[in-house]
């Protein structure tokens, strides 16, 4: 089963490719290299969130002995996975409107990965929600304002 | 090299954690303590005694700060 | 130093030389073990440190000491298949291990490359080699990259853009001076 925040990961994959296009018709392969990159990035984070909402869903589910250390752990790995995602998604957006937003796929791009970065944030918060002071929160608000 | 193999191959070498790294350097460090701690496991049978009753503790008092695979290296020696 | 003095000063018992050596080749056997044979992280931490243990022990059998950076690969890759044996059941380790070897074979022909590309990187300025290798092989963000450096984030792909150019120039200089030898 997919969990939010690995969609989210899939979908900034497609849209730093989406970037990687844009950027290289406008002659910037710099700019292309680099959300060649990102989509790699996001590929990879997809992986890791995947692997920490299967531990979440698992560690939840389970009635074994030290059932709360295994819920926090499922949950901080959840956290960093979803704030690395924000970061990523901060990302993206900077590079699709360093590419030019008239491009309609860059367009596209930015505002996939301004969502992506909010729908990100949220994933932080409700796994921090027990640690309200986590230096992730901050990080993932940083992430989505960066995003734009 | 197009933009997705240059992305690629600079992705591909991330930094291994510096505490493999640093645990690898200290190699030759760790190599001298366990000779010396089997030579003493050799030489001394109260040493020898103590570490087959409680490997870790007798090791500790000795001085010798041991981790897990120069645990088990003393732990083949003493079969 | 190139890998056949370091090999030669490891001979001699020099710790700062196998420090050095250790260095110059964590990344390569790290992303042999994880990218190549794409170990978990307990399983990676364990065979990085039988690899070393393998080469510190093996060192004098080293033939070529020039030829240290593929004899730590084949101790790598012999290593990290030991490992993937033993955690195999016992009925089909052979079966795994031998699959694990043609699934790294293509990752291990990147690495070629991208040893190749990090070597051009290294003819860069620091400033180049250090944003590059944070963003690309660290994985860092832009906002953290800039936090870290002290420079405005909005700047960082540019400049890492501008370090692209540079390291593409080093590796068309490369490929001419290899098209003109022999």
């Amino acid at each position: 089963m997919t969990g939010g925040n690995e969609a989210c990961a899939i979908a900034l994959a497609a849209a730093a490719d989406c970037v990687a296009g844009a950027a290289a018709r406008a002659g910037d392969r710099g700019l292309a290299v680099q959300a060649q990159a990102l989509a790699q990035r996001c590929e990879a984070l997809a992986e890791a969130a995947h692997v920490a909402y299967a531990g979440a869903t698992a560690a939840l589910d389970a009635r074994a002995e030290r059932h709360d250390v295994a819920i926090g752990a499922a949950l901080a790995a959840g956290a960093e996975a979803a704030v690395r995602v924000a970061e990523a998604a901060a990302d993206v957006a900077a590079l699709a409107t360093a590419s030019g937003e008239e491009d309609p796929d860059a367009n596209a791009a930015a505002l996939l990965a301004r969502a992506a970065a909010r729908a990100a944030a949220r994933f932080v918060a409700v796994n921090l929600a027990s640690l309200p002071g986590d230096e992730r929160l901050a990080r993932a608000a940083a992430a989505v304002e960066a995003a734009g | 090299m197009d933009d997705a193999e240059l992305a690629r191959a600079l992705r591909a070498l991330p930094p291994a954690p510096e505490a493999w790294v640093q645990a690898a350097v200290e190699l030759p460090r760790a190599r001298r303590e366990l000779d010396a701690v089997l030579a003493r496991l050799d030489a001394d049978a109260a040493f020898r005694a103590a570490a087959t009753a409680d490997l870790e503790r007798a090791l500790r008092a000795a001085g010798f700060g041991a981790g897990e695979r120069q645990l088990d290296a003393v732990r083949a020696h003493l079969r | 130093m190139t890998d056949a003095e370091l090999v030669a000063a490891c001979r001699t018992g020099d710790e700062d030389a196998w420090a050095q050596l250790v260095r110059r080749h964590a990344r390569y056997v790290s992303a042999i073990l994880r990218g190549g044979y794409r170990l978990g992280d307990a399983d990676a931490e364990e065979v990085f440190q039988e690899v070393y243990e393998r080469a510190y022990t093996r060192l004098e059998s080293l033939r070529d000491p020039a030829a240290l950076r593929p004899w730590l690969a084949q101790l790598a890759r012999r290593a990290a298949v030991d490992r993937l044996r033993r955690n195999a059941r016992e009925d089909v380790s052979d079966e795994v291990a031998d699959r694990a070897d043609a699934a790294a074979a293509a990752e291990l022909e990147r690495l070629e490359l991208a040893l190749t590309v990090r070597a051009a990187l290294a003819e860069l300025p620091e400033h180049c080699r250090e944003i590059v290798d944070r963003f690309f092989a660290c994985d860092e963000s832009y906002h953290v990259i800039g936090a870290a450096l002290g420079i405005p984030a909005g700047t960082i792909a540019s400049r890492i853009s501008r370090c692209l150019a540079k390291l593409r120039a080093q590796l068309g200089g490369r490929n001419s001076a290899a098209a003109g030898v022999g």
